[in-house]
């Protein structure tokens, strides 16, 4: 043994070959966290005063390499300002370049995921070799960040500029195949040869068959390009990576500064310049914000783990009705290799259902995603009935044959096995249908199946009234598109039980969304915050603001879409149709004294995308999308509804409306219980209707404001109505001096 | 002949086919190597002589794979019933492909090694796209940029370097149609063209003699509407001023002065001068610079005394800055007089041969003595060619 530690531990192998092993006690990964950074500064040490040691191979004792730096840390180091930050980056890098510097060769055996902090040690190595299955890469723009530990530095020396832009710039991590075509590994063999792999080198480096010295030598240096090239390729690069992150990622663009500056430097230098860099972004709110977002996915998918212990099992699920929606939640389950019966009333609509997954499949084949066989497998998951006769299990045990005599009954459905798990109702969006629905099929599947109701307005506790079981009743509110949107609201109506909410998160989460869990109200969560949103949208345009310009002003603040773009998308009759529900939910706030003109545009039948007029007129492009135009007729139409002056509104004034509308009701979602945590509120805005990321979400963007100056801004618009006062909680917390993320 | 040493390289002919367009143009079903071989029939029936002295057929094509591959330089022969006792060779110098293809038919001569050489150059970019196939070395990365693989963006640079303003290049490529079209109505390319038999736009079997990617109706207001083609954000050049993806080939005949003599074949003119030259990836529209001044001096000329010039337009930015690269910016009424790349298409390994083929008959159209023919070369290279009329 020549070190132990409580990550880290140095053992001799053999020939002089010692064993750099990663292994974090009291942790299932490896990580990078203060305490195994000071672990490697002692074993580096340990490893230089051996006089033994002529060769090191660095491994990893769990099942991924290093995953990364450990996040969770970053809050504090990051709140002492830049200087802070480029004092605590200076002795790491000294710690990496002691160990980059040891007078041997250094393999870096990787054996599972290797990022961030944990690539930059394998950069840091004079060889790389890869298991496959590996993945390696710098995910740090990923989080709003640059790398730190040197991962700017030696990977533009060891792959080119260009290839380390695109590396660097996008965040995403490749395969150890790829990275070993693109020369960032230098050898990928099976996991159970990768020991020996590593060995084998070190013994070749020590034998003088490999120049491993001049392998490390060029990490120290400038980089070989020559001026003009390095023009070229940060010139191109610049205008590609700053159109792909846009302006409201900084990190990207930093990243590329940080190269041009350091690649002209030695290794001291160019360690400067990425410090500087690091300091940089590491104080935006972006990083901020999206260091958050990913502490938050932690949390919601902790909690859907926690739920998943009181979950039933699911094997075979059931969707009815072939609608759009339905027919995209068969698709997205079979093609996550769940088996799913599509029943609808007729053979047109199941084909309809059908057609569109198949679409959808071709598309993924065309696209090199998928192929022929896979698509047949797919498809062949999808039973598409007219009956409910696959429904009803079979009376007694085993036994797989459905059609039993007394399917209807519900004593004999009491002692039913086999049959569905779980039925997602997706008929149309009506009271009476679903109700209707949800009673008949209840009557036909086992008495321990989950009904889970698609819908987007209609209370779960109402639609349970026509239930006899309505424990195992909850809904189940995926976005459309289904297979595009990973959001999905699971909402637990009055009656709902814990094992029929955690059989359904669990569900979702088999089919690939990330489900949250919330309580019944009108809207649930997410709708209940868009709409206030949209009235916000309505009221500027009474008021005389332009909807070309309310759109130009949130797209660039970091929606995908403006207001009047998003309700064209979604569908004005839809946007109608809620509005009325919230509207009712919600008469103090949601009811305008007005008509809209969202309802005017509804009234001159103009639906939005769906029949190419909304707001915007669309057309069909060169490649058969729909393009957006201008349409002058609208605001002829809009005319008699605007009751303010016609002016160009200040665009923070657009954005504070907009904002206000929307956060507060958040915050009201909260006070109300709707939604557990800031957290779970915040991940549901970014994934159910394209709050910018970059933004964390409304708590995170009210926590950036400051919670006095917001309230000051909600009174500021309070005379516009309800929807813009502050709620009580915000003033609470104000008054208590509390933060949503502290 | 009086001028001429026996040993001396000269051209007796050179003829084209006319150019089609890569998308849906009169050559969508005529092959690379048939459209070349009708070439090689058509040169030699206008300058017959003892076929059987061919040493070899040297042809450029730069993207050697499908119609393509396989050696096209012994297809074509072998199509064109050159006889079997000659040789077949494919040189691929990008762009300069067919210039190369006389400069090795050249320095054989030069070399006592062969006398007679049927030379080309052909791309098909409507049948073998230019990245068809092409897998590029991620470890160039090192080397040289990423972006110096897309010559758009080495154009873009170049121009920035030369202050080649937008405006310069619209009008730069306006002219380019209109001489073109001029050339085209007055008849100047009638001695270069060779009709081969294609498909106009319903299908119906023609003989083609025009060239198809000429716009007659070229103006400065359509040209300034366009946006730029490879660098959306700051760029300057558009799809109007870049040389246009087309389909055609090219043909010459190079002796030693001594076997045209003997063939009773009367030589156009002699080569002088040849190089080629390499620089920056990033810039290597520049390459004609270098490589005409290397050219100069073996041929012990200044550029002042050359009287016509056919450069390459690769793109206008491209050719404005080689024009001022080797003072030529304010002589441009001897450059490309009948029209460029911009306005005839670009066909890879076509170009170098079909240039100095038009170069010979501006010349005689001019009555200069001394002309040069150059162009610019992907991956930072030159190559220039100086000719005297005799």
């Amino acid at each position: 043994m020549i070190y132990q530690g409580n990550a880290i531990t140095v053992t001799l192998l053999e020939d002089g070959i010692a064993e750099m092993k990663y292994d974090l006690q009291g942790e299932s990964v490896n990580k990078f966290n203060q305490a195994t950074v000071a672990d490697f500064d002692q074993a580096t040490q340990a490893v230089a005063a051996d006089a033994r040691v002529r060769g090191l191979i660095v491994t990893s004792g769990k099942s991924t390499f290093i995953v990364g730096a450990d996040i969770t840390e970053f809050g504090d180091t990051f709140s002492h300002g830049e200087a802070a930050i480029v004092d605590w980056l200076g002795p790491v890098n000294q710690i990496f370049n002691r160990f980059e510097d040891l007078n041997m060769p250094t393999v870096v055996a990787i054996n599972g995921i290797a990022l961030g902090g944990g690539f930059e040690l394998c950069l840091a190595c004079d060889y790389r070799i890869a298991a496959t299955g590996a993945r390696v890469g710098l995910p740090e723009a990923k989080l709003g960040l640059i790398p730190g530990f040197g991962g700017t530095v030696r990977l533009p020396r060891l792959i080119g500029v260009d290839n380390a832009l695109e590396w660097i710039a996008g965040g995403q991590d490749s395969s150890a195949e790829a990275a070993l075509k693109i020369g960032a590994v230098d050898a990928v063999v099976a996991p159970d040869q990768l020991h020996a792999a590593a060995v084998d080198l070190i013994r070749q480096c020590l034998a003088g068959r490999l120049d491993w010295r001049a392998k490390r030598e060029e990490k120290l240096v400038p980089v070989k390009l020559n001026p003009t090239e390095q023009m070229m390729a940060f010139t191109s690069a610049r205008g590609m990576i700053l159109s792909k992150a846009g302006s409201n990622y900084p990190a990207p663009k930093v990243a590329l500064e940080s190269i041009q500056e350091n690649v002209t430097q030695d290794r001291t230098g160019a360690l400067k310049a990425e410090a500087a860099g690091f300091a940089k972004v590491a104080v935006t709110p972006q990083a901020d914000a999206m260091i958050g977002l990913f502490l938050n996915d932690q949390v919601v998918k902790k909690l859907a783990k926690k739920w998943s212990k009181l979950a039933r099992p699911v094997e075979r699920a059931a969707v009815l009705g072939a609608g759009i929606m339905g027919g995209g939640i068969a698709y997205q389950a079979a093609s996550k290799g769940l088996p799913i019966i599509m029943k609808d009333i007729n053979t047109k609509a199941l084909d309809l259902g059908f057609s569109e997954a198949a679409k959808l499949l071709t598309k993924q084949i065309e696209r090199g995603k998928s192929t022929p066989a896979k698509m047949t497998e797919t498809l062949g998951r999808i039973d598409r009935t007219l009956s409910y006769a696959d429904f009803a299990g079979v009376a007694g045990a085993g036994g797989t044959s459905a059609g039993d005599a007394n399917a209807g009954d519900a004593t004999a459905a009491s002692q039913k096995t086999g049959g569905v798990d779980i039925v997602i109702e997706a008929v149309v969006e009506n009271p009476r249908v679903k109700q209707a629905v949800l009673a008949e099929v209840e009557g036909l599947v086992r008495d321990d199946c989950i009904l889970a109701s698609n819908t987007s307005t209609i209370s779960i506790t109402y639609l349970a009234q026509s239930l006899k079981r309505p424990e195992n009743f909850v809904g189940m509110h995926f976005f459309n598109p289904v297979h595009m949107m990973p959001l999905v609201e699971v909402i637990r109506g009055k009656q709902s039980s814990d094992a029929a909410i955690a059989t359904t998160v669990v569900l979702a989460q088999k089919m690939g969304k990330v489900p949250i869990v919330v309580n019944d109200c009108p809207g649930f969560l997410v709708n209940r915050v868009l709409f206030p949103y949209f009235g916000a949208f309505d009221q500027l345009l009474r008021d005389g603001a332009d909807f070309q310009q309310v759109d130009r002003v949130m797209e660039k603040f970091g929606w995908p879409m403006g207001p009047a773009y998003l309700i064209d998308v979604v569908g004005i009759d839809t946007g109608v149709h809620g509005a009325k529900v919230m509207a009712d939910g919600f008469p103090d706030r949601m009811k305008p004294d007005y008509q809209g003109a969202i309802e005017q545009m509804y009234q001159a039948g103009r639906l939005g995308q769906k029949n190419g007029s909304g707001f915007y007129r669309y057309t069909t492009d060169k490649h058969g999308k729909p393009a957006k135009q201008v349409d002058q007729a609208v605001y002829d139409l809009l005319a008699p509804g605007v009751t303010g002056d016609k002016r160009a509104f200040d665009d923070q004034e657009i954005i504070d409306r907009m904002m206000l509308a929307l956060c507060n009701e958040t915050v009201r979602c909260l006070e109300d219980q709707i939604v557990a945590t800031p957290a779970e509120a915040d991940m549901a805005m970014i994934m159910g209707i394209g709050f910018p990321a970059f933004r964390g979400g409304p708590c995170r963007y009210i926590d950036h404001t400051g919670l006095v100056q917001y309230i000051a801004k909600c009174d500021q618009y309070a005379a516009l109505g309800k929807a813009y006062e502050a709620p009580q909680m915000l003033r609470d917390m104000a008054a208590a001096n509390k933060t949503f993320y502290g | 002949m009086a001028n001429l040493n026996p040993r001396d390289v000269v051209i007796v002919d050179g003829v084209r086919s006319a150019m089609g367009k890569s998308k849906n143009g009169m050559f969508r079903n005529v092959r690379a190597d048939s459209m070349s071989a009708e070439l090689v029939r058509a040169i030699l029936r206008r300058n017959p002589f003892d076929t059987s002295e061919v040493e070899d057929v040297i042809w450029g094509c730069v993207n050697q794979t499908l119609e393509q591959g396989m050696n096209i330089a012994r297809n074509i022969g072998l199509l064109a019933d050159v006889p079997k006792t000659a040789g077949g060779q494919t040189v691929n110098r990008l762009c300069g492909s067919s210039m190369q293809a006389i400069h090795t038919a050249a320095a054989q001569i030069m070399t006592g090694q062969g006398d007679v050489f049927i030379v080309g150059g052909v791309e098909h970019m409507g049948h073998v796209g230019m990245m068809h196939g092409i897998d590029l070395n991620p470890e160039a990365s090192k080397h040289y940029a990423k972006a110096s693989n897309m010559m758009g963006l080495t154009a873009e640079m170049l121009g920035r370097l030369n202050g080649i303003t937008r405006e310069e290049q619209d009008a730069f490529g306006v002219e380019s149609h209109r001489r073109a079209w001029a050339a085209t109505q007055a008849g100047r390319f009638a001695n270069e063209i060779v009709g081969i038999e294609g498909h106009d736009e319903n299908g119906f079997k023609v003989l083609c003699d025009v060239d198809e990617v000429i716009r007659p109706d070229a103006n400065l207001e359509a040209f300034q509407a366009l946006r730029p083609a490879f660098d959306p954000k700051g760029g300057t050049i558009t799809a109007a001023t870049s040389s246009a993806l087309s389909d055609g080939a090219s043909c010459m005949l190079i002796m030693s002065a001594e076997r045209a003599q003997a063939f009773g074949l009367k030589p156009r003119a002699r080569i002088l001068g040849m190089a080629v030259a390499g620089c920056d990836a990033a810039i290597m529209g520049y390459g004609p610079v270098p490589a005409t001044q290397k050219a100069l001096k073996r041929a012990g000329l200044a550029i002042s005394d050359i009287q016509t010039v056919e450069l390459n337009e690769a793109f206008a930015a491209q050719g404005l800055s080689v024009l001022k690269g080797l003072g030529l910016y304010e002589r441009q009424d001897i450059v490309n007089l009948n029209g460029g790349a911009i306005a005839l298409g670009h066909p890879l390994g076509c170009s170098g041969a079909r240039i100095t083929t038009t170069l010979l008959n501006v010349m005689e159209q001019q009555d200069t003595r001394l002309g040069l023919a150059t162009m610019c070369i992907g991956l930072g290279q030159g190559i220039a060619t100086i000719i005297e009329r005799v």
